[in-house]
């Protein structure tokens, strides 16, 4: 039996150690879409009633389990499917990822602040006989094999048929799936089915399957999340790149929130699984705090970025993502394509939280945002002035303790457990009138 | 009728109308900016002064800030220029766009919807409050209710009982759980349109029959903009499609025109 992995589908980036050339300034580490195991990654281009969604797969066991079901507003011929390099959504990932960056404090005596830059198959299925979906009431409306994979678009009258169908198949669906599947093909809704064909796959030289892309123009801007909802393996992590020509992406249904961001956090949350521990736990408790909303954690022109967590990604990047209005680049650079808005989604849902599939409408907000935690170094040097004095004996303890209550604050953790890990700071020894 | 002697009830939606928008920035994280502000109620009072002085018309100013904050609430763009371009076109509206000596469309209604219509540059958000806020949402229309009486509100509650009738037969066809219609009832933007711009008895019907039929209209061609031609904001289009019928309806059922308070001029001078 097949695993079925349903729904908005459904990739994972393994965490890059990645040190990106720091072009633009002192970015450290980021948390990226690694970090929370089972996550699906989609990338929804849209512009006007075009939509080009990409759906990645992180699947990691036998390829010959692998299966996805996906509801689709409309039969999804063969011309409109294509198969996308995971590189490229890798990118996006990483593009688009919180971000840790660090400055250095100065000596107050030298009166200059500035900020340094961090280093920065054998066994194809066989196609069903058309007879047996007939009388099962289902409609195979298309059946291709691209790539890796084999492909069907399955329509019904009844959930029941299509369900036994499946089964019969060797897809291995949940209980009570059935009324869901039921509500989607009462809306008109398909049913996109894709399988890995082993001999196909064997020939691609590919190790990892490669996320699939479907295009089509249809009013509905949304993604089905409900399906996905049907198994209580408890909370589930979906992160939307939406790409737009004119700005932001926001859910209707949903109220789209801002994580906190551009806050100072200590020092030791640069090790990169204390980051990586830090990202999880805050992003956790706005989802305790927030109940039923979509966090926003980039939002940016995909022209520029400051800092980086890696550089934009190309004009083909774009257009491999479905952008086809961005223009190929007329110069060597590899990078820099304008014209195109990413908004990046995180959405951690479950059926109690998000009852509704997820609906969008793109604004034209082009506000900047991103995740951005600050990392400030102290100056600890002998003071030779009054104003050093002050510094090391008042300002660097405040801006550490301030530090460590935002950590806390954020993430839920124990502010006394957060004050063990700082370092001691040092003291100036003489003292001046105006601190006693 | 008159409130001369009790609560305005525009005062009491002013009031609701400022701590909306208030927890609105400070909480929720609105993308307004004082100077949004401050371009949408100057320009909507230099807009009725200017109409009124045209008209030779007293300034009557109080529903000038009740249209500039429905802007403010519903209408977001990207600098000041579209939501001062709104606000102008909702006060214009009231005094151009006329039958029966009673403007046709809700001021902000209208404002709202021909931005919408006009630019990319700016966006209503129906999502933004979330689902927290129903409760006190609720709450602060039944408060209108109390104030003004059950017909005058017969419009906003005749659209709700529709809508929300409209959405649990829809789910009970899909075979939903009730827990879809019933966190899409739940919608901030919803409920604030329905008892704090539906509700406005001056580009409503004036007979309650009307009242009730005119709401149940704007709720099924609601429902039908919006899950049927997927349409965000489709109770903002409704209301506008809808509101030409309103003086139709108060042809068929021969009620008088109503007023905020008791005429200096003749009634359909005082927009």
């Amino acid at each position: 039996m097949k695993k079925i992995i349903s729904a908005a589908a459904l990739l994972t980036v393994s965490l890059l150690p990645t040190q990106v050339s720091a072009f633009c300034g002192f970015y450290v580490a980021k948390a990226d879409t690694g970090l929370f195991n089972e996550s699906s990654q989609v990338v929804y281009t849209r512009d006007a009633d075009r939509s080009i969604v990409t759906m990645g797969s992180d699947f990691k066991g036998d390829v010959k389990e692998f299966a996805m079901v996906v509801p689709v507003p409309v039969v999804v011929q063969k011309e409109q499917v294509k198969l996308v390099n995971n590189s490229t959504i890798k990118h996006l990932d990483a593009y688009t990822a919180p971000r840790l960056v660090e400055y250095f404090d100065d000596d107050p005596c030298a009166h200059i602040m500035y900020e340094k830059a961090m280093p920065a198959p054998a066994m194809a299925p066989k196609p069903a006989p058309a007879a047996r979906a007939r009388e099962l009431g289902v409609k195979i409306e298309a059946q291709y094999t691209l790539g890796e994979y084999d492909i069907m678009v399955l329509s019904g009258q009844e959930s029941s048929g299509l369900i036994t169908w499946l089964t019969e198949n060797g897809y291995k669906i949940p209980q009570g799936a059935e009324p869901v599947v039921n509500s989607y093909l009462k809306q008109n809704m398909k049913f996109f089915i894709a399988k890995v064909n082993l001999k196909e796959y064997s020939k691609t030289g590919f190790t990892q399957l490669r996320p699939i892309q479907v295009n089509y123009r249809e009013k509905r801007f949304m993604l089905p999340i409900r399906l996905g909802t049907v198994n209580a393996n408890g909370k589930q992590d979906l992160f939307i790149y939406a790409l737009t020509r004119n700005g932001r992406v926001e859910t209707t249904n949903y109220r789209t929130v801002k994580l906190p961001s551009d806050l100072e956090i200590p020092a030791y949350v640069k090790d990169k699984q204390q980051f990586a521990n830090f990202y999880r736990d805050m992003f956790r408790n706005q989802v305790e705090k927030e109940g039923g909303a979509v966090f926003l954690e980039y939002a940016w022109d995909m022209s520029w970025c400051d800092p980086c967590a890696a550089d934009p990604l190309s004009s083909k990047e774009l257009q491999e993502l479905g952008a086809f209005w961005v223009k190929p680049e007329t110069n060597n650079m590899g990078s820099g394509a304008a014209d195109a808005y990413v908004t990046r989604l995180h959405v951690r849902y479950d059926r109690e939280t998000f009852p509704e599939d997820l609906m969008f409408q793109s604004t034209g907000n082009t506000e900047n945002y991103q995740g951005r935690y600050i990392i400030r170094h102290p100056w600890q040097g002998e003071a030779s002035c009054p104003a050093a004095r002050d510094y090391l004996n008042r300002t660097a303890p405040k801006q550490q303790e301030e530090a460590a209550k935002n950590l806390a604050k954020m993430t839920g953790w124990d502010i006394n457990e957060i004050r063990k890990q700082l370092p001691k700071l040092k003291k100036s020894a003489s003292t001046t009138p105006w601190q006693e | 009728m008159s409130y001369s002697s009790r609560l305005d009830p525009r005062h009491y939606q002013l009031t609701v109308q400022t701590s909306l928008l208030l927890w609105g920035i400070w909480v929720l994280e609105f993308p307004v900016t004082g100077l949004q502000i401050a371009a949408v109620i100057g320009t909507a009072l230099l807009t009725q002064m200017l109409f009124c002085h045209l008209f030779k018309l007293p300034y009557l100013l109080l529903s000038t800030l009740n249209t500039s904050l429905s802007v403010l609430l519903l209408l977001h763009a990207q600098g000041e220029l579209w939501l001062a371009i709104a606000v102008g076109l909702s006060i214009a509206s009231k005094f151009l766009l006329r039958v029966d000596g009673k403007h046709v469309f809700n001021p902000s209604n209208f404002g709202i919807v021909a931005v919408l219509l006009l630019t990319h540059d700016a966006w209503a958000a129906p999502g933004q409050w979330g689902h927290g806020l129903w409760l006190f949402l609720l709450l602060a229309g039944s408060g209108l209710v109390g104030l003004v009486g059950w017909r005058t509100m017969l419009t906003s509650v005749s659209f709700l009982l529709t809508y929300a009738v409209l959405l649990f037969l829809k789910a009970t066809w899909l075979g939903d759980p009730w827990s879809i219609p019933q966190h899409q009832l739940q919608n901030g933007s919803l409920l604030l349109f329905s008892f704090f711009m539906l509700s406005d008895p001056k580009t409503t019907p004036a007979h309650p029959v009307g009242r009730i039929l005119f709401g149940m209209s704007v709720a099924l061609l609601a429902v039908w903009l919006q899950f049927r031609l997927f349409l965000p904001n489709a109770f903002l289009y409704a209301l506008l499609a809808l509101s030409p019928s309103v003086f139709l309806f108060n042809r068929w059922l021969n009620y008088p025109a109503f007023e905020w308070s008791k005429p200096t001029t003749k009634p359909e001078e005082t927009p």
